[in-house]
């Protein structure tokens, strides 16, 4: 008879099994910063309110926005006011405002405002507004707009206007697109 | 006392004489190698893998126009990817495995900006990997487990994107905030 000795191996005492891993890196650690939505308004030529009188015409203002923060804004007019000196509208109500964004080498007198009217229909526009600087670029310019702003007193005006002073405030906002 | 007789009186003396006194009894045995074919060395798998060439980031997609974090300021609507490609090497005959990821958490502290700004993001960037193949080849399981089917490498293509998304409503909170993206990596595990 052949015996065949059968030998089974057996693990130490305290042995665990075990299983095959691995990694590899992706991305490395990194800061990620926001930008901001911004924009700022400088006189070019400022709005007077001088020497009108019912029918005289237009009174301009010139003025120019630029983009300071990181995104492509629409512009609007969120108050307009025109408050006379020493208490009371007779003169700033009768004014009437209106408001247009051009291309910064536009003339305002040479403007079409069809845009905003206070009181009117309309919020400049939507499609001109302010566009995005070129965030690929280092130290890109800033975009830049004209916003034209005139004033006229009817010949509706009342008589009450004459001799008045009265300041035009118009308030704009900004509104990522 | 006749010669038969003699002859197995004198046997059987014989053999009394060969089984007495103080010797051990014996036994018979005999071995024989195995096929030379059920021997032989013993040779383990392996499930290795390694970065690439580092990656880069880009806008929008992995081909959009390429961004340096350094410099770029990110704002609602933006979605930044980087991509980069791991080598991984996988041999065994019945080797399965799963892919994972680890990382990518994003982390804003102190300034209420940063804070925002991690909330914006989501908290971390999503990790996503396309297996493309190389000298060996690889059987999905589905659910990013893997067998392998032909031991070699295989290129896994990671991609980390980060997704800031355009809201229904003004919120200036997050505005100039910084925020940490951690760093991320790919785990193979065998699977049984």
């Amino acid at each position: 008879m052949l015996l065949i000795a059968v030998v089974t191996a057996t693990l130490g005492a305290g042995s665990t099994y075990a299983f095959l891993n691995a990694s590899a890196s992706a991305n490395a650690a990194t800061s990620v910063s926001a930008g901001s939505a911004g924009f700022s308004v400088a006189t070019v030529s400022a709005l007077s309110t001088t020497g009108l009188y019912p029918g005289s015409g237009f009174s301009y203002g010139t003025y120019t926005l630029t983009n300071e923060g990181e995104v492509a804004l629409t512009i609007s007019v969120t108050a307009a006011s025109a408050t006379d000196t020493g208490g009371g509208t007779n003169l700033g109500a009768a004014l009437t405002i209106d408001a247009a964004l051009v291309p910064v080498a536009t003339a305002c007198t040479a403007a079409t405002y069809n845009q905003y009217t206070r009181g009117g229909a309309g919020n400049l526009s939507v499609a001109a507004g302010l566009v995005a600087p070129n965030r690929f670029l280092v130290n890109p310019p800033k975009p830049t707009t004209r916003l034209c702003v005139r004033v006229s007193l009817p010949t509706s005006a009342p008589a009450a206007a004459a001799g008045r002073t009265t300041n035009v405030a118009i308030t704009l906002g900004g509104v990522q697109v | 006392m006749n010669k038969l007789v003699k002859g197995a009186v004198a046997t059987g003396l014989g053999v009394a004489l060969l089984m007495g006194g103080a010797g051990t009894l014996a036994f018979w045995n005999a071995t024989t190698p195995l096929a030379a074919a059920s021997g032989g060395a013993i040779t383990a798998g392996q499930l290795s893998a390694s970065a690439g060439a580092a990656g880069t980031w880009n806008y929008g997609t992995s081909a959009g126009p390429v961004v340096n974090l350094a410099t770029f300021k990110i704002v609602p609507g933006d979605t930044i990817v980087y991509t980069q490609n791991v080598t991984l090497t996988a041999t065994g005959d019945n080797l399965k495995f799963s892919i994972g990821s680890t990382g990518a958490g994003i982390t804003g502290t102190g300034a209420a900006a940063n804070t925002a700004l991690q909330a914006a993001l989501g908290n971390g960037a999503v990790v996503t990997y396309t297996v493309t193949g190389g000298t060996g080849t690889l059987t999905s399981l589905g659910g990013g487990q893997y067998k392998v089917a032909t031991a070699g490498t295989s290129t896994v293509a990671v991609t980390v994107t980060v997704t800031w998304p355009f809201g229904a409503s003004a919120d200036n909170a997050a505005q100039t905030g910084v925020a940490t993206l951690a760093a991320s990596s790919l785990a193979f595990t065998q699977i049984p």
